[in-house]
């Protein structure tokens, strides 16, 4: 008796703490609506303080702060929405709006539609979803293993055998599958810059000589880290080194 | 005719002689020595060609004029020369030796200086200039005249309008008066009533007690346009009074001009003034608040009231607002018109004056609209906010809905049957904004992957961990189940030997049906126990398959299936013959004993 209302306390505390995740995100919901932006960028981003994360919760942010004119932390998150649903087209056509109000011009290559395709079936599902697939056809794959070997005749033990390489067929895909998911998600190799402007050095070091300027917003690729710099290379193929205080990885 | 030939004669005679002669610039000053304040006139004289000039740095001057510029052109003894002279008028500030720089021309690519000109200033001018070199003067005290500057309100709202008046008083006559500097209105939009340019007429008035003249000098109705504590500076002028003298000259020249009077020059200076603007209070200002502070009425109406409209049919939408304040500063009023209809920018008349009572009249924004689609379209009323002064609240003024029934114009119906093909629109962008946040989310925890975690590759380790396991246990399960068939099958044999024995004591006895029974018991016995099958599968099809699957001899099989077939068939024959018996048992054991060679 005593041990079930420990469970039930336990499993009522667990549904009540996933509730108020989702009420602080529709606070922040409502007060975008109400054209409140600033408080309705302190709740998503008490959210992701917190720890949670979701595309459209970086959508909305990057939302808010594109209201709010803070056009570096929209292009941030969006990017990181980008990152967790590559394919899903709002956050391309706000991200194409809010690269529009940068200095710099922003170049996004045309992503092929098999390329877009992939990377939307890819994302379908969460890394975690299609390692719970994985370890699941690995279940069946060694359940119908089992059964080939209990089963005396030659037919069955072929259609089994048959489907036991097929089921590890199907394993390994979805392990791939959530490995390039859980990749693409964890790279770190681009960040957008949040200085007004900054100055790209040949080398790392203050001394070293001025290549170029990029401006608030602008996004640049990650190739190489020494020390507190960052040799970083521009859509454009522009290469130089800046330091990694004035940008936000991605 | 003849007149343009001389003029082309002299352009082609000027270009000549400007290319021939070195071009001088002549700088020249009426006095070299003036008084603080008074005006004189320089000049510059450039004979021959040029270009290009350069003022001369007149920084210890106020030039109150120019520059001004003739041209004069004389022709002596066929020799033409030209001149053109530019000159300023400018007054000192204050007492010294000032130099006015050298002023520079650019002529035939060089440049052409003048000489510098040297000016004293000393400090009585009057006295100075008096012919009779008289020193005594009363310039700066001015209880007999000065200028006094008011206004008719010191505390107002922001936008609120008020009369500044500019008065000169004197107990003298004034031979002459000129402006030298005009007040500024730093933050206020203004407008004169009058202005130093009008004559101005001196009446008698009282003020403090004393009699005088006065004559409004500048009256201008003023709008703060920001809140806070703004200046209007001074307002000087520079006066010719005409005092009696004192002491009685012995200059002939004062006799004959003067008569006993002199003219002083002297300086009247009005008190900058200080003007409170409070900010229009921010509890309950209209949405729609543009500034307009006074007292305003509306009206609006359309220019077609009676007739339906047809498409492409123009109307206009006349709004007039009527009243006190600052109705100039009013700007046109953004209309929200449905996409249908085309609207063109205001057009605005004035009926506005400015008196001492302040701006007040009417202005009337004429708004040009053309729908370009039939249909009743809804105007949205029109609203126009203001702070009313005397009320010290706002107002707002709403006109009623208006409707606009527009019909078919004639260009887009179709005539006599014939179809019309109207050009396709593109979808009308009214606006361009990000797309609205999505409400539907599922929030996940970072950092605690499952994916990659030592949990998730235990559970991807322990399918195959089980697989193992199951080997295992069912080589254990079939060796133990081959052990049980194993001790059948010999015990098997020993069964058949048994019921054989038995079947061979009935055959002794001539018991027929005991002797059937028994070798048809040992048979089936030992197939069952030796093949690990159970009664029901006891079939012939299932015994020669597994006997075929267990390599049997295609032979011993059909031998077995015979001796079966016979036993079986004589268990249940109707005549009973017992010659038989002993063949049948032989069959018996000897097919037993064949499979039995054949299993091993």
């Amino acid at each position: 008796m005593k041990n079930i209302l420990v469970l039930s306390f336990i499993l009522l505390s667990a549904f009540t703490i996933k509730a108020g995740e989702n009420d602080v995100f529709k606070i922040g919901n409502d007060a975008y609506l109400k054209n409140n932006y600033s408080s309705a960028i302190t709740s998503y981003r008490q959210l992701i303080n917190e720890g949670y994360q979701s595309s459209e919760l970086y959508f909305n942010l990057a939302n808010a702060y594109f209201k709010t004119d803070s056009i570096a932390s929209a292009i941030l998150y969006y990017e990181k929405a980008k990152k967790l649903a590559p394919a899903d087209e709002d956050i391309l056509a706000n991200l194409k709006l809010a690269n529009l109000k940068t200095i710099d011009k922003t170049e996004t290559k045309e992503q092929l539609i098999f390329k877009s395709w992939w990377d939307n079936f890819v994302h379908s599902h969460s890394a975690d979803d299609w390692g719970i697939a994985c370890i699941v056809a690995l279940f069946i794959a060694f359940s119908l293993l089992v059964v080939f070997r209990i089963s005396s005749s030659t037919l069955s033990k072929q259609v089994f055998f048959g489907s036991f390489c097929l089921a590890v067929l199907i394993a390994t895909t979805f392990y791939l599958l959530a490995k390039t998911n859980y990749s693409q998600q964890h790279a770190e190799s681009e960040a957008i810059l949040f200085n007004s402007s900054a100055t790209i050095k040949s080398a790392p070091s203050e001394n070293s000589k001025d290549l170029f300027i990029i401006h608030e917003g602008t996004k640049v690729n990650i190739i190489e880290k020494d020390n507190s710099w960052f040799r970083i290379r521009l859509y454009n193929g522009n290469e130089g080194w800046m330091k990694e205080s004035a940008v936000k990885i991605i | 005719m003849k007149q343009k030939l001389i003029g082309i004669l002299l352009l082609v005679f000027s270009s000549q002689f400007s290319w021939a002669q070195d071009a001088t610039l002549v700088a020249s000053t009426s006095r070299n020595q003036v008084g603080v304040g008074e005006q004189f006139q320089i000049t510059y004289t450039l004979k021959g060609a040029g270009s290009n000039f350069r003022a001369p740095d007149m920084r210890d001057f106020v030039v109150l004029s120019g520059p001004n510029q003739s041209s004069s052109m004389e022709i002596i003894n066929g020799n033409m020369s030209q001149s053109i002279s530019l000159s300023y008028i400018i007054a000192a500030q204050r007492e010294g030796k000032f130099t006015i720089g050298p002023a520079a021309i650019s002529s035939n690519g060089k440049q052409v200086n003048s000489k510098s000109l040297v000016i004293e200033v000393v400090k009585n001018p009057a006295a100075q200039n008096s012919r009779n070199g008289q020193q005594s003067m009363d310039g700066d005290d001015n209880s007999d005249l000065f200028l006094r500057a008011f206004v008719d309100k010191s505390k107002v709202y922001v936008g609120e309008q008020l009369v500044v008046t500019f008065k000169i008083y004197t107990k003298v006559s004034i031979v002459q008066n000129a402006l030298t500097k005009a007040p500024v209105f730093n933050g206020f939009w203004s407008e004169d009533i009058v202005s130093p340019n009008q004559q101005a007429t001196l009446r008698p008035e009282v003020f403090d007690g004393v009699q005088y003249q006065a004559a409004e000098i500048k009256k201008t109705v003023i709008m703060p346009q920001r809140a806070g504590s703004l200046e209007i500076t001074e307002m000087v002028m520079d006066v010719v009074k005409r005092v009696q003298q004192r002491s009685r000259s012995n200059s002939f020249f004062d006799q004959f001009f003067g008569g006993g009077y002199q003219d002083l020059r002297t300086t009247v200076k009005s008190k900058p003034l200080k003007i409170e603007v409070m900010p229009l209070p921010t509890a309950g200002k209209p949405v729609d608040f543009n500034g307009a502070v006074g007292d305003f009425g509306m009206e609006c109406r359309l220019s077609n009231t009676n007739k339906t409209l047809k498409t492409n049919d123009a109307t206009n939408l006349y709004i007039t607002l009527s009243g006190k304040g600052n109705l100039k500063l009013i700007d046109p009023f953004k209309l929200k018109l449905p996409p249908e209809i085309e609207g063109y920018d205001a057009k605005i008349s004035d009926k506005i004056s400015t008196t001492t009572a302040g701006v007040s009249g009417s202005r009337t924004f004429d708004y040009l609209l053309i729908p370009r689609h039939s249909g009743k379209y809804e105007l949205p009323p029109i609203s126009f906010s203001y702070f009313d002064i005397s009320k010290k609240s706002y107002v707002t003024l709403s006109s009623p809905d208006f409707t606009l029934d527009v019909e078919k114009g004639a260009a887009n119906e179709s005539e006599s049957g014939t179809t019309v093909i109207t050009a396709k629109e593109d979808v009308k962008i009214l606006g361009n904004d990000i797309r609205y946040i999505k409400t539907k989310t599922n929030l996940q925890k970072t950092g605690n992957d499952f994916f990659g975690s030592a949990k998730f590759y235990m559970l991807l380790l322990l399918p195959v961990l089980l697989f193992v396991a199951f080997l295992m246990f069912f080589k254990k399960y079939t060796n133990s189940l081959n052990d049980t068939v194993s001790r059948k099958s010999k015990k098997a044999t020993q069964i058949a030997r048994k019921r054989l024995a038995l079947a061979n004591n009935y055959l002794q006895q001539n018991n027929y049906d005991a002797f059937y029974n028994e070798l048809f018991k040992s048979i089936n016995g030992y197939l069952s126990d030796k093949l690990n099958l159970s009664a029901v599968e006891l079939t012939k099809e299932k015994i020669s398959e597994v006997l075929l699957a267990k390599g049997t001899n295609q032979e011993a099989i059909n031998f077995l299936i015979l001796t079966l077939n016979k036993s079986e068939f004589a268990r249940f024959a109707p005549v009973k013959s017992t010659s038989a018996m002993q063949t049948d048992y032989a069959d018996t054991v000897s097919t037993i004993s064949k499979i039995e060679e054949e299993l091993k």
